[in-house]
């Protein structure tokens, strides 16, 4: 205390000194300025009621606070090249006070006066305390005369006001007082150290190591805090104070020594103190945030540039694709062959199978990325994405549309056209056949119709010509219906497109040419004949009873040949047991036939008897009713009895190809009827996962889709496996499948399902990060968005329709009425979440317009107002600034890109960040 | 926000709100006067020229809304525009501007008569 003394009294001798100095009006103000001095120092209680007895019986306050309000009053006089030595003096002419207000401020204070005179003092510090009062502040009972004359407890007490209202009071740390708010940030600050304890602004900071600690905290390089200990007060304070000055451009405002012997330090002056190291650190931190905001929002931009080019590439080349894939579906040209037909079906499976999946994977991105872009777009307050033309959204879905159609067409067109070769194939086979059948037949006739034997012949002969004549017309009326069996095929052949079809129309011409000649030979014979008959007479009842039996067991004999022969083609084992029934009904007719060739051969062998019985020989052997002869009806009974065991051979191995066919239908729905329910669990699985906000956070949806994309990963083989099988069945000619609901072409699109349905849930969840992360909706809030949503989507499509949508909204409290106003609010509303008019509100967009008024409103004000804060108020900024606060890459962005600043007092070197924030934006002020 | 304080008592009915409307606008200023509205996006950009602020008491007010989707500038097509090219052939444009202009309606807008007071209150689904 004593040394207080001697210090105090060494002060207030070396400020009258400098007052000796300083002015004339020392002498007038000397009596004044120890008004209240001798009460002071004396220690006379009673005389000075008027002021705290605390603070006036102590004269360390006044000290520090002297020592500390001097230094702070400097730290902004040195703005204006000047400073003050003696807190009362130097201020008493108002002018430096003045001054000082207006460093402070940054605003001009009315034109001092320059007189000496002691009322230009006193208006001039009474201008000063006007400004003060302008401030919100209220000066209870400091007049300017007290100023004027050097009263310091009142020119103290001033000061004090004027460092709560310009340093400390704009300090708010969660609505608190000033004061309060300080010692919060302190408290914060000083929370890691274990051995600093901030309760007061006396005590807590006697030892120094809460200066150490504050400094610490922000600038660790700058002190080796661990060395520190609470035993050496005056190291710590000064190694604080020190570094204060030196690194922070702090000056000292408080005296180690004062704050060690002192029994408590002076609250004023620590305050005064610690508010320039708040100051210090948070303009520090100011420029941090706005650096920051910065780089977040180049960020942000050369994000979006980079989904846009993607998009770009994605969509020309899709549409490129699509462009040279469509022809190729949409030719339906053909070289009218099976094996043509065969080649174009395998490459078509080539396609499905391997050029068109990784298509589809890569429109489902460009939708995702489309959808991405313009959420960030939105959430960062820019102008929608617009796309080169051709290349919308639309665009592209509708090309996409074209070519699935183009897709069904072809195979629906290829299948037909298969079945349509196919069975033409078979038809032609029966041609050849029938025909080949009927030339044999007609072999010969037409030169025996035009013979003229009957002139040169016996009666008998005649008659037997006359009867064969009959016969041979009888024949020829059997045979009337095979040609005309032939021209309905080759009819057929000619309306289904056969290839081939010049050689089928000859061959034809030329049977029905023949058959009409033979027809008008027959008729001339006839008569000729029936002329000759008055002439002629002979009979052989033997040879005419061969005869007639012979010929119909003859034509028999062709027609089961012929059916025995027959091709045939079925599609099931029914038709090829009806096939079967129809061979055993043949078979069973056998023995009447075979009765029926005995019989013949039997009339035959009477002849031979008779003509040995008789001893004839010649010309009357030859049955002169027939040309048939039962060695001829033999041959042919021998083929039809061969001919029967290779049907039933070919029969049986037609039911076998049925079972096989059969089997393969069963292996293709064993398979079938696996996949479809699983495909469906997984469909109905990611739409239960995308509507459990209730339960599952984002991250979590994430995780199960992805898990469930590996799962599609694992079961990709049984597709494919499908395919195999469906592959056989086509080739095998099977058209249907009654085992199983589902076909290739529903699983097909089931799966592909799947996999657009997964890409756009991953896709929405991670839009929905992103919009929960831009937007700073906590877990909660989007847990209860989610559960709302999900209420009123009734239909599970994780989309509400415009009614969903609009009852959820009344739920919420939204005034809709039921009126035109009501209608058309509404419809604003619409066209706000759904810009596309899809007629459904997705998740995102609602969770968008739910927290609309909680988008920080991202604009190039912001930036240039960030850009200002690192140009330390200056309208330009130099590439010095630029990199000394933002990381490398940004910076040389910024540098390469900002124009010089050509406003006035610009140095070299000025960058214009104005224009250039703007462009960022690309924003123009019209 | 503007668009309150726009819409002038004089204006036409409020255009139906349940689609996009296509609207010929014309302004007209005194020499030396600003349109009195911010441009954003452009070809260079990838975006929509687009109106994204209207000043008071401006040729523009009243007239123009934040969200407008600009599509031709006195009868030209603007969709392939650069930022700056529009900018120009606006500023440039004399004493008249014709703008065609795609109006979404403007429900940020206009809405703050049917938001709920306060935070939203979610009913309980189910109970």
């Amino acid at each position: 205390l004593h040394l207080g003394y001697l210090v105090q009294f060494g002060i207030l001798s070396l400020s009258s000194l400098s007052m000796a100095n300083s002015g004339q009006y020392y002498n007038s103000n000397n009596g004044s300025a120890y008004n209240n001095g001798p009460g002071y120092y004396d220690g006379e209680e009673e005389e000075e009621e008027e002021w705290n007895r605390e603070d006036f019986l102590d004269p360390v306050w006044e000290i520090q606070q002297k020592k500390t309000f001097t230094a702070w009053i400097n730290s902004f006089l040195r703005k204006a090249d000047t400073s003050i030595e003696d807190i009362t003096q130097d201020l008493c002419s108002g002018l430096k006070l003045m001054l000082l207000l207006e460093v402070i401020s940054g605003e001009a204070l009315p034109k001092p006066e320059r007189g000496r005179m002691r009322f230009h003092k006193i208006n001039n510090v009474n201008k000063a305390l006007e400004f003060i009062e302008r401030k919100g502040v209220q000066l209870v009972s400091i007049g300017a005369e007290e100023i004027v004359d050097g009263n310091v407890k009142m020119t103290l007490g001033m000061i004090w006001t004027i460092i709560l209202r310009f340093a400390i009071q704009d300090i708010t740390v969660e609505e608190m007082t000033a004061k309060e708010g300080l010692l919060l940030w302190c408290q914060r600050k000083t929370a890691p150290y274990k051995n600093v304890n901030v309760q007061n602004f006396h005590m807590s900071f006697q030892d120094g190591l809460a200066f150490c600690a504050l400094i610490h905290r922000h600038r660790p390089e700058l002190i080796d805090y661990d060395k520190l200990s609470k035993d050496n007060p005056l190291e710590n304070l000064n190694l604080a104070f020190d570094v204060a000055e030196k690194h922070l451009d702090i000056p000292r405002m408080l005296d180690p020594e004062d704050m060690v012997n002192n029994v408590k330090p002076d609250e004023r002056s620590v305050m005064t103190y610690v508010s320039a190291y708040y100051h210090a650190f948070s303009g520090a931190q100011k420029a941090e945030t706005a650096a920051n905001r910065i780089c977040k929002v180049l960020r942000v931009n050369q994000e979006n540039e980079k989904l846009m080019d993607l998009y770009e590439r994605l969509a020309s080349d899709l549409l490129a694709w699509i462009k040279r894939t469509r022809p190729i579906l949409e030719d339906r040209s053909t070289d009218n062959t099976l094996d043509g037909v065969r080649d174009r079906l395998n490459q078509f499976r080539d396609y499905r199978r391997a050029e068109k999946p990784p298509k589809l994977e890569e429109k489902a991105l460009l939708e995702t990325t489309f959808n991405t872009l313009q959420t960030r777009l939105r959430l960062s307050n820019r102008p929608a994405y617009l796309p080169t033309e051709g290349k919308l959204v639309s665009d592209i879905a509708n090309a996409w549309k074209g070519l699935e159609k183009a897709e069904k067409g072809f195979e629906e067109w290829m299948l037909a056209e298969m079945q349509r070769l196919h069975r033409l194939e078979n038809l032609y086979k029966k041609f050849v056949l029938k025909c080949g059948n009927h030339e044999a037949w007609m072999e010969g006739k037409e030169a025996q119709q035009q013979s003229q034997d009957f002139k040169s012949c016996k009666l008998n002969d005649l008659k037997a010509m006359m009867n064969k004549q009959v016969a041979f017309e009888a024949d020829l009326g059997a045979h009337q219906e095979r040609v005309e069996q032939i021209c309905k095929i080759a009819e057929d052949l000619n309306s289904l497109g056969y290839h081939d079809l010049d050689s089928v129309n000859s061959r034809c011409q030329a049977i029905c040419g023949a058959w009409d000649r033979l027809g008008v030979l027959s008729t001339t014979r006839s008569r000729a004949l029936r002329e000759a008959e008055q002439v002629l007479e002979s009979l052989d009842q033997l040879h005419l009873q061969f005869a007639k039996r012979a010929a119909p067991f003859n034509n028999w004999l062709d027609g089961a040949n012929e059916d025995l022969m027959d091709f045939f083609i079925v599609y099931s084992v029914q038709e090829v047991d009806s096939l079967q029934a129809a061979h055993s009904e043949f078979r069973a007719s056998l023995p009447a036939a075979e009765a029926e060739h005995r019989a013949i051969a039997q009339i035959d062998a009477e002849v031979r008897e008779l003509a040995a019985a008789h001893g004839l020989s010649g010309d009357a052997l030859i049955n002169p009713y027939t040309g048939l002869t039962a060695r001829e009806l033999a041959i042919k009974w021998d083929e039809v009895s061969a001919r029967v065991p290779a049907r039933d051979q070919s029969l049986q191995q037609e039911v076998a190809r049925q079972h096989q066919n059969e089997r393969l239908r069963r292996q293709f729905a064993d398979l079938a009827n696996v996949a479809g329910p699983w495909i469906e669990q997984r469909l109905d699985g990611v739409s239960s996962i995308c509507s459990s906000g209730r339960q599952l956070s984002l991250e979590e949806q994430d995780r199960r889709l992805n898990a469930i994309q590996d799962e599609l990963q694992g079961f990709k083989s049984n597709i494919e496996e499908m395919e195999r099988v469906n592959q056989s069945i086509q080739e095998a000619f099977i058209f249907d499948n009654p085992h199983s609901p589902y076909t290739m072409e529903t699983i097909r699109v089931g799966w592909e399902q799947l996999h657009t349905s997964i890409a756009k849930a991953l896709n929405e969840v991670a839009n929905q990060i992103l919009m929960r992360d831009s937007k700073g909706i906590t877990n909660d809030e989007m847990t209860e968005f989610r559960k709302c949503f999900n209420h009123f989507d009734k239909s599970k499509t994780r989309r509400l329709d415009p009614i969903e949508f609009k009852a959820c909204l009344v739920s919420l409290g939204y005034n809709i009425r039921n009126d035109r106003q009501g209608e058309q609010d509404f419809a604003r509303i619409m066209a706000l979440v759904d810009p596309n008019r899809t007629g459904q509100v997705g998740f995102d967009a609602f969770v968008d317009f739910m927290t609309s008024e909680k988008t920080d409103q991202n604009t190039a004000d912001q930036i240039i107002q960030s850009f200002r804060i690192l140009a330390g108020d200056l309208p330009y900024v130099t590439s010095e600034v630029l990199r000394r606060e933002l990381p490398p890459d940004q910076a040389e962005y910024c540098i390469q890109r900002m124009s010089p600043y050509g406003g006035p007092d610009a140095p070299p070197g000025a960058l214009d960040y104005t224009t250039f924030s703007a462009t960022l934006y690309g924003e123009t002020d019209l | 926000m503007y668009a309150m304080v726009m819409s002038p008592p004089s204006a036409p009915a409020a255009p139906q709100p349940s689609a996009p409307s296509t609207i010929d606008v014309a302004l007209h200023r005194s020499p030396d006067q600003r349109w009195g509205f911010r441009l954003q996006g452009g070809a260079d950009y990838r975006t929509q020229l687009t109106v994204m602020r209207v000043e008071p008491n401006s040729p523009a007010q009243g007239k123009l809304r934040v969200g407008d989707a600009i599509q031709t500038v006195n009868g030209k097509k603007s969709r392939q525009l650069s930022h700056a090219q529009a900018s120009e052939v606006i500023k440039e444009s004399g004493n008249s501007l014709k703008l065609t202009i795609v109006r979404e309606p403007n429900a940020a807008a206009c809405l703050d008569h049917i938001r709920p007071s306060g935070k939203p209150k979610f009913s309980r689904p189910g109970s």
